[in-house]
């Protein structure tokens, strides 16, 4: 049983990571991510391998931060679709892909 | 020495025979004065015993003590005339039976009469020293004065030097009786000599003194005392002498003021430049290194030189932290510490060094990011490659074209053929020639 305070801080934590990979999404062009995901090529992955190690930690630390308050990588992904409805069919759409992707984030999580 | 009521007391308490040792021991008494006190009492009839079975009350003690009838008398507390007597030739160290002898004959007549008392010892064949002295403590006792008849013999003065010495006493004031020889006073006689004895003595100290003190400044020349401060010395020290009255000592005076001018004016030659020897001014090159010494000594002396002069503590470079006396516009003297001003610029420097390390390092990080992977350029590049790899999309890709009106950017169209394309902003038509002169 979470509080209120809890759920709220919560709330606002999922929002604003979201935003934050929104803002990646945006940079990349969607028009890329959308051939990516045709061709079956993991988003996530790619990202996560083009990055540096400084930058990898950085969203390593910010991964955990959010899992442990109990926001997960799916109530994310459902964030960042609910705010870029043209990413939905990309990420959602898929379900063999969305739970590719978010495997890809386990295991970098992990530190694989 | 305890009473006889208490020590039949201390026996009627007892049970048992008890020994005189433990008896002295509770009554904290001697042994001796213990065991005589009981073996009189043996002989009244109140104790029983000895020293080897010990000692017990017997019933006429016991009535004795109830009835209060123990009256110690002068023998049982030991303080009867003779014993008295006798205690005195003990202490002098007369033999035990001649003792007894010279006070037999004491006794056999008055024995409050000093001179028989004298005459009695005399007759008892007692050294006339010892003699004089037993005599004295008995007629110090009985509270005699010394009789006429025998004032030389128990004073072993004569009657001429009794005279002697009142004349002696009488002339004290301006007697002249002793010479000073190899600094020991000589007796030599009556008005023949210099000094009194007691000026002599003075004289003598008075001498030691200024020879010790010649001699420290002989020896330290460099680090002696001001003379001014000798002087203070010397005058503190023989001020008992110098508040004195008298015609000697006025000489003792006259010869102190003697020697100290003579040591003052060794001081004063000893400062005046000779004739032969010419001041030369020192180079500057000694001066400086003159100052240089002064200031190393300076440093040396440590935080109590530092405290009188007035020299703050400096918490850098103490070689530095020498204040420095300037002038102010006011004209007012300014005191400025030169260590301070130093370690304020030196710090600046660092700052301004540090600042300047930090900038650098700043633009070397914004480089190396600038160079590092991005996961946005590798999702690019992926795309891109997905399309159709990068190299054929680089060679593929048509070429991009600024607006010289607007300057947007367009490029020409895929699979069209034609010579003109117009700008998809501005809508300026522009020539395939015209384009590829102006890449």
């Amino acid at each position: 049983m979470t509080s209120f305070t809890q759920r709220t801080a919560r709330h606002f934590l999922t929002i604003k990571a979201a935003k934050e990979i929104k803002k990646e999404i945006e940079k990349a062009g969607l028009e890329n991510l959308r051939v990516l995901a045709e061709r079956g090529v993991s988003i996530i992955g790619t990202y996560l391998q083009g990055c540096s190690p400084k930058k990898k930690a950085e969203h390593r630390r910010n991964f955990n931060f959010l899992i442990a308050r109990g926001i997960t990588p799916e109530m994310v992904l459902d964030e960042v679709a609910r705010q870029m409805p043209e990413i939905a069919p990309i990420i959602v759409g898929k379900e063999g892909y969305r739970k590719a992707e978010l495997q890809k984030i386990s295991q970098f999580l992990k530190g694989a | 020495m305890a009473t006889i009521t208490e020590l039949l007391e201390a026996l009627n308490t007892k049970e048992a025979a008890v020994s005189t040792a433990d008896l002295a021991t509770d009554l904290k008494a001697s042994k001796e004065g213990t065991l005589k006190q009981l073996t009189r009492e043996k002989d009244k009839g109140n104790v029983e015993g000895n020293s080897q079975e010990g000692w017990l009350i017997t019933g006429a003690g016991r009535k004795a003590l109830e009835k209060g009838e123990i009256h110690p008398s002068m023998i049982d507390e030991g303080v009867t005339p003779r014993q008295q007597f006798e205690a005195i030739g003990q202490r002098i160290g007369i033999k035990q039976d001649r003792i007894v002898l010279a006070t037999d004959i004491v006794w056999s007549g008055d024995y409050n009469d000093v001179a028989w008392v004298w005459q009695a010892l005399g007759q008892a064949d007692i050294a006339d020293d010892l003699r004089s002295v037993w005599v004295n403590s008995w007629r110090a006792k009985l509270h005699k004065g010394i009789p006429p008849e025998l004032e030389v013999e128990l004073t072993r003065v004569t009657k001429a030097e009794a005279e002697a010495g009142k004349g002696a006493a009488q002339s004290k004031p301006g007697g002249r009786e002793y010479i000073i020889v190899d600094d020991e006073p000589v007796r030599v006689g009556e008005n023949l000599g210099d000094y009194s004895l007691q000026d002599a003595k003075d004289i003598l100290s008075i001498r030691a003194l200024r020879s010790r003190l010649s001699g420290v400044a002989q020896a330290g020349a460099g680090s002696q005392p001001g003379t001014a401060e000798k002087v203070s010395d010397i005058l503190t020290a023989l001020s008992p002498y110098l508040n004195k009255e008298g015609n000697s000592d006025l000489n003792m005076l006259r010869e102190l003021i003697t020697a100290q001018m003579d040591l003052q004016r060794q001081d004063i030659l000893s400062k005046i430049p000779q004739p032969g020897q010419v001041a030369q001014p020192k180079p500057f090159i000694e001066q400086i290194t003159g100052f240089v010494a002064a200031l190393s000594s300076l440093k040396e002396a440590g935080p109590t030189i530092r405290s009188i002069l007035g020299i703050p503590e400096s918490s850098g470079n103490p070689s530095t932290a020498f204040p420095v006396h300037v002038a102010g516009p006011d004209g007012q003297p300014i005191v400025m510490d030169l260590g301070q001003v130093i370690d304020w610029k030196r710090f600046l420097g660092e700052e301004k060094r540090a600042d300047e390390g930090h900038s650098a390092l700043i633009g070397l990080t914004q480089t190396v990011r600038e160079n590092l992977p991005d996961g946005i350029q590798a999702l690019r590049a992926a795309a891109a490659e997905v399309k159709g790899g990068i190299g054929t999309t680089l060679k593929d890709s048509p070429q991009a074209y600024e607006c010289g009106q607007c300057h947007a950017q367009f490029t020409m169209p895929q699979g069209v053929k034609t010579d003109q394309v117009g700008c998809p902003k501005c809508g300026t038509v522009y020539t395939k020639e015209q384009l590829e002169g102006v890449p």
